[in-house]
């Protein structure tokens, strides 16, 4: 993508993900119809609209995200009554909370909601400044809210080890695969995951979440304030993974390790099924027809959350002797991890440099690696964050874990395209 | 902390009053929050020995003072006159504020609530008493009058403790206020004569209390206190009619003394301006400010799109349209047009302090970045702050030595669902230049859907009929071109309007405005009669009558030879239709009667969005049930029991058990019935029901 998005719609998405409230979009028709978009392409099990149901105000045909539609009236005579009637339509249908996200637009009206609290709907404004937030500020501020509304304040913590996963969800590509590797995972060691808030958790694992021991922050950018609250209110600890995220073969086992050193247990069953993963990969690359040693001395360039980034960065260089041509975090949250890196290896320059079309490899979001693969050339895209064009996700595609490390692989060396002989003449044939 | 805000007609006194009463409740040992709302920030002079404090506009880190005596002093202010929003500045500033501790909070507020902002020193849990200042004079308790009606809207709980009177001088002027104050129900709280004292404390920076304690002015100020502290009755706000406000001023008896009227103006009804369709019952229109005028602006492929907005807007459009190009590019031989956007990333902030600065950096990268021409789209945040984009636009022009254009508003704000499409159009169509040597036998095509009607398919199929009439196509409008293409419209020798909706009226009256060309009005051609229409309606506007006849038989042919393919496969079969819309059914019909297929029954549905210029189909003799629903239809069906369903409402139909059948077609024209045909004749046959759903 060109442009970044702001608070807004990590908001949206937070509060989506979490599904303990409805969400009403407060602001133009606009705001609403091109989230529903991109909401439906990240979410799986989409709540289509009911059939069987007539019409009702938000939920006849397309109002799947519904929406105070806000309009020239509006601006003029406020939002309270129109925000207060959506509310209880809303909530007429699904008998859940409402929680509203306030666009810039409907910010400049100032709606009343202390006064729509009052009318004896349960509402959650999420009515700080989004637009100046950045994506993943937003989603943690929305996150954190909810959580912070809805959660009781006792806890107990469970008998055996447990932990929530934080930062990690629906703004993942692929993320309910990768929530199946990483409860797999953290079971092999004798770990329960409670609850991933982002992952579409039930009502019951959310109230659950406040007795684990542990919250590990996959994307600590997305759940500095969300960690935070946990924290504070139930003394849980946050634990943030030292090599980024679970990307790649090596940070995927340093968060494990770190994980059960502070839980006390042993990693061991979960490296192991690492390692196993791992050489049935190492055995197919050694077959593989075009080499894996060609990726020596290509190019390649990433757009990424810092978290993602750092460790997928590191996996190219160190592993497979890839040079970086232009690495753009798309936050601050590993930024000084990756400065000192790249220094480390003489190639501060690409930081922040923008991505030339002469790269090998391109790793960046679902819609320029459609563009790219559409205007030819030999660069091989893999797709790393949503948003994108490709929406059904049958076979798995995710960040994360073992399956994330093949997706990649799958992606990268598929994807590369120059021209290489292949006959049996040629000299690794011989 | 017991919040008190101060209200009244602007020049009535509301500043010099708010700060005696907070001096008032310091001394007395409070700690005192005094906030000045007003964006002219002089409410904390006196309390600060008669300077100006930095305002939350100015310095939004460092802008809370400590008078030196016990009162905590903020200002907010405002951005340079005439830009930004002082009410999200409000917001802003309360926010910043909910961490500093007071026992008292005392707002002293802009002359009237204008908006949202402004209301938020009134709002149930931002307030706890509001006292109304006013003198004698009718326009100020007018003003009153005002204010009580946005408190009733805004605060309907008992939350007024008075009336102050601040006397102009008119030893008479307590008469109407009297009368105003019983017929609201509210009692006045003081009575303050017109005093040289005030302007005596207010030359020396003080505040009246401190300059002179012991005088009756003074006495005056400590009795309103001692209400504060001492908790007395507040009361609802109960405006008057405007016709009593014509008696209090004519001294007439105060009749009609509750003012019912809730001035909530919310609807859910709106009308479509571009398409003259009307959203009702339970849906509204899904308005935008700008997403019609992005895609439009973005067709030009070597301008660049300025979003003037959240980068929110911005990015979701970029989405939405990459998406959508993405996903159309195959049926379009390969189109993949750039998308050179930009924005401004207005938000809150720079909402209030003023946001031209972003615009022209915006600007200014993409010029740098190397375009010429450079469109600047205003989303609904940018229309609401009032932000002047022309003359902005006009003056990085000149400046830039590009060509920067602000796309107009729409005639209705966010009364549109293809946001500010109308402007953008308009400007496209300025950018064309006057027809002085067209080629024969070109045309061009005029519609708004261009996304979809540029698909190849469809193109075959306005060739069919145009090469049978020995025309071609000059330029699709408007579609993806340069802006030098742009210039290439008035080569052709005519124009074809496709598709009669209100939009592209418009379009094609200001293009021949704009060129002189002449531009035919055609349905977008379906089947056989719409096709043939297309043929009149060519040899009738451009004299080709020679060709007329010769052109209908080819098509004719054509038709004919598909259908009679088809119609064995279905001839004599019984369908119903189930249509939700009362829109144009003819081409269905048309077909379904040359395939020899029986039609028992329409039901039209009216859906929630009516079509003003909607064209009712004539059935004939076919039974029609119109404004039906689905239930009736479910009966319907059990009694007929026909073969097939024909229906736009799959997802309702498809419960029903019966083999249905869509209603669109992937293409137009002749070809487009046809292949309609064929799906129609294979629907009879393919398994009923999402049958996938019980095993794959």
């Amino acid at each position: 993508m060109i442009l970044k998005s702001d608070g807004t719609l990590g908001a949206t998405l937070a509060s989506e993900s979490l599904q303990l409230t409805d969400t009403l979009i407060n602001g133009a028709g606009g705001c609403r119809s091109r989230t529903q978009i991109l909401l439906r392409d990240l979410q799986s099990s989409y709540r289509e609209e009911d059939t069987r149901c007539c019409e009702s105000r938000y939920f006849s045909r397309q109002s799947r995200l519904p929406c105070t539609y806000i309009n020239g009236n509006d601006i003029v005579f406020g939002t309270g009554a129109k925000v207060s009637d959506g509310i209880s339509s809303v909530s007429g249908v699904t008998g859940k909370r409402t929680s509203v996200v306030e666009t810039l637009g409907a910010s400049l009206i100032c709606t009343d909601y202390a006064r729509i609290s009052g009318t004896g709907t349960d509402v959650i404004p999420l009515d700080a400044d989004l637009s100046s937030m950045t994506l993943e500020e937003g989603y943690d501020f929305a996150m954190c809210r909810i959580l912070g509304c809805v959660l009781p304040e006792s806890s107990e913590r469970t008998p055996d080890p447990s932990v929530n996963i934080l930062g990690y969800g629906i703004t993942d590509l692929g993320w309910e695969y990768g929530l199946e590797e990483l409860r797999g995972l953290f079971s092999s060691m004798g770990v329960r995951v409670l609850c991933a808030p982002g992952c579409m958790p039930s009502e019951d694992e959310v109230m659950d979440s406040r007795n684990a021991w542990l919250n590990v922050m996959i994307h600590p950018e997305m759940c500095g304030d969300t960690a935070g609250m946990y924290r504070e209110r139930f003394d849980i600890p946050g634990l943030r993974p030292e090599s980024g995220a679970p990307v790649g073969y090596r940070a995927t086992r340093s968060l494990l390790v770190q994980v059960a050193d502070s839980l006390g247990v042993d990693p061991g069953p979960a490296l192991e099924m690492i390692d196993m993963d791992e050489s049935k990969v190492i055995r197919m690359l050694n077959c593989y027809n075009k080499g894996v040693n060609m990726l020596r001395w290509r190019y390649f360039s990433m757009e990424a959350s810092s978290s993602e980034l750092y460790p997928l960065m590191r996996w190219m260089h160190d592993v497979f002797a890839m040079v970086p041509d232009s690495i753009i975090p798309t936050d601050a949250e590993y930024l000084p991890e990756i400065a000192s890196y790249l220094e480390s290896i003489g190639k501060s320059d690409c930081l922040m440099s923008p991505i030339r079309r002469v790269n090998d490899i391109v790793f960046t979001d679902g819609i320029e690696c459609s563009y790219g693969r559409a205007e030819g050339g030999v660069t091989s895209y893999v797709e790393v964050r949503p948003p994108g064009i490709r929406g059904l996700n049958l076979v798995g595609r995710c960040m994360v874990g073992t399956v994330g490390c093949r997706y990649i692989l799958d992606e990268m060396l598929n994807g590369i395209v120059r021209f290489r002989c292949g006959q049996p003449t040629s000299v690794d044939m011989r | 902390m017991f919040k008190i805000s101060v209200y009244g007609k602007g020049g009535i006194g509301k500043s010099t009053f708010s700060a005696n009463l907070s001096h008032g409740l310091s001394v007395m040992g409070n700690r005192v929050l005094h906030v000045g709302c007003d964006p002219k920030h002089d409410s904390t002079r006196l309390l600060v020995g008669g300077r100006s404090i930095p305002t939350f506009a100015d310095s939004p880190d460092d802008f809370i003072v400590d008078s030196g005596s016990g009162v905590t002093c903020v200002e907010c202010g405002g951005a340079s006159c005439g830009t930004g929003c002082a009410g999200k500045g409000m917001g802003l500033m309360f926010d910043r504020l909910a961490d500093v501790g007071a026992d008292y909070r005392v707002c002293d507020v802009l002359g009237d609530v204008v908006c949202g902002g402004f209301s938020i020193p009134l709002r149930r849990d931002n307030v706890d008493a509001v006292i109304l200042i006013t003198s004698g004079e009718f326009m100020s308790l007018y003003a009153l009058n005002n204010l009580l009606r946005g408190i009733r809207n805004i605060n309907d709980t008992p939350c007024i403790l008075g009336i102050a009177l601040n006397r102009r001088g008119d030893p008479r002027e307590d008469v109407p206020v009297r009368r105003f104050a019983e017929a609201v129900g509210l009692p006045i709280i003081c009575d303050m004569p017109r005093s040289e004292l005030f302007k005596k404390a207010d030359g020396a920076g003080m505040t009246l209390l401190e300059a002179f304690p012991d005088s009756d002015e003074a006495s005056m100020i400590r009795n309103v206190l001692n209400l504060i502290v001492g908790g007395a009755e507040l009361y609802r706000a109960s405006p008057l009619p405007e016709k009593s406000m014509l008696d209090l001023a004519a001294g007439r008896p105060i009749v009609d003394r509750v003012d019912e009227r809730m001035e909530t103006g919310c609807t859910f009804e709106m009308v479509d301006h571009d398409r003259n369709m009307t959203y009702s019952r339970n849906q509204v229109m899904p308005s935008c400010t700008s997403h019609g005028a992005v895609d439009m602006a973005l067709r030009i492929t070597d301008a660049a799109t300025v979003v003037h907005g959240p980068l929110n807007c911005a990015y979701l459009m970029e989405f939405a349209f990459r998406r959508r190009m993405m996903q159309s590019s195959a049926s379009r031989g390969g189109l993949l047009p750039p998308c050179n956007i930009y924005c401004t990333g207005l938000d809150g902030g720079t909402a209030f302090s003023g946001d031209i600065g972003l615009l022209e950096d915006t600007v200014r990268r993409a010029v740098d970045d190397g375009f010429r021409h450079v469109f600047i789209v205003p989303t609904c945040s940018a229309e609401i702050i009032g932000t002047d984009l022309s003359s902005t636009a006009s003056r990085l022009s000149s400046e830039l030595d590009s060509d920067v254009v602000a796309v107009p508003g729409d005639e209705v704000f966010l009364g549109s669902k293809f946001g500010e499409i109308q402007g953008a159009v308009d400007l496209l169509i300025g950018m064309t230049s006057p027809c002085d040597n067209p080629r024969r036998n070109t045309v061009n095509l005029v519609s708004r859907m261009f996304y979809t009607l540029g698909k190849e398919d469809n193109m075959r199929e306005y060739r069919r009929i145009l090469d049978a009439l020995g025309l071609e196509v000059n330029m699709r409008f408007p579609d993806f071109c340069t802006m030098d293409d742009l210039k290439r419209y008035s080569e052709a020798e005519f124009g074809i309007q496709l598709g009669r909706s209100r939009f592209n009226r418009d379009v094609c009256r200001k293009l021949t405005e704009r060129t002189g060309m002449i531009h035919v009005e055609v349905d977008i051609p379906m089947g056989l009669a719409e096709s043939l229409e297309w043929v009149d309606a060519i040899c009738d506007a451009t004299g080709r009558d020679h060709l007329r006849e010769g052109a209908k038989a080819v098509l004719t042919e054509g038709y004919e030879s598909g259908i009679a393919r088809i119609r064995p496969r279905v001839e004599g079969r019984r369908v119903m239709i189930y249509y939700f819309s009362h829109s144009d059914l003819d081409w269905h019909l048309e077909t379904l009667n040359a395939l020899g297929v029986e039609v028992e029954q329409v039901t039209f549905v009216r859906g929630n969005i009516v079509d003003n210029d909607e064209k009712f189909t004539d059935c004939g003799d076919i039974p029609v049930v119109r404004d039906g629903d689905f239930c009736g239809f479910r009966r319907d069906v059990e009694r007929v029991k026909p073969d097939l369903i024909v229906t736009n409402d799959h997802n309702r139909v498809s419960q029903l058990g019966i083999p249905w059948c869509a209603m669109n077609s992937w293409t137009t024209g002749i070809g487009g019935a046809i292949e309609w045909a064929e799906k129609l004749a294979d629907a009879f046959h393919l398994p009923i029901g999402r049958v996938w759903e019980g095993g794959l």
